[in-house]
């Protein structure tokens, strides 16, 4: 069947309620390596969890601990 | 009353003493107007994910802080901006009162990866 897998909320499953920006080892699981964001559709995450973890990876990015862009360092 | 988030980073050929003086200036400025501080520690020496003002790494030093008012904010961004060894800084406003207990991150193989760069 198309719905046999059904994706779950990370935070939820986790009982996690705020997403601090400088947990850079939580907030990497959700960006791919270009460094964009993983979309919901992809990741399953609640719409509630998925505006807070947008605006800790945007602080994150602002700050220099998650790229904008990723490039070839070399 | 309004509690607030500064991360900053400083040059990452700087000294230990270095370091310290500059959070030494950084605390004297917030203290000198009265202003409480609740944290105001060193995070480690990290590999940044773009360069800044040509640096790979960076020092990382956190700072909480509870500004009576918020007029102050852009003082302290002012003085920040002028401040030559700071190369890069954002301030947050928190809705609660940070705890005193920072969350110390530095991991022994984090400061391992990291080398002296130039």
């Amino acid at each position: 069947m198309l719905s046999s897998r059904k994706k779950s909320c990370y935070f939820k499953r986790n009982n996690i309620q705020e997403i601090d920006y400088k947990d850079v080892k939580l907030l990497t699981k959700f960006i791919n390596d270009q460094g964009k964001i993983t979309p919901r559709r992809v990741t399953g995450t609640s719409s509630k969890m998925h505006r807070k973890l947008v605006l800790a990876i945007k602080r994150a990015r602002n700050i220099a601990l998650l790229p904008f862009a990723a490039v070839d360092r070399d | 009353m309004n509690y607030y988030e500064v991360l900053y980073i400083l040059n990452p050929n700087f000294s230990k003493e270095q370091i310290a003086g500059v959070m030494s200036e950084v605390s004297d400025f917030v203290k000198k107007k009265k202003h409480g501080i609740v944290n105001h520690d060193f995070w480690g020496k990290k590999q940044l994910a773009y360069n800044v003002k040509k640096h790979k790494y960076g020092n990382f030093i956190l700072l909480n802080t509870e500004f009576k008012d918020a007029n102050f904010v852009n003082e302290f961004k002012v003085f920040l901006n002028l401040n030559k060894e700071v190369m890069k800084y954002m301030i947050i406003k928190l809705d609660e009162k940070p705890s005193k207990e920072p969350q110390q991150e530095v991991s022994a193989e984090e400061e391992g990866n990291v080398q002296e760069e130039n």
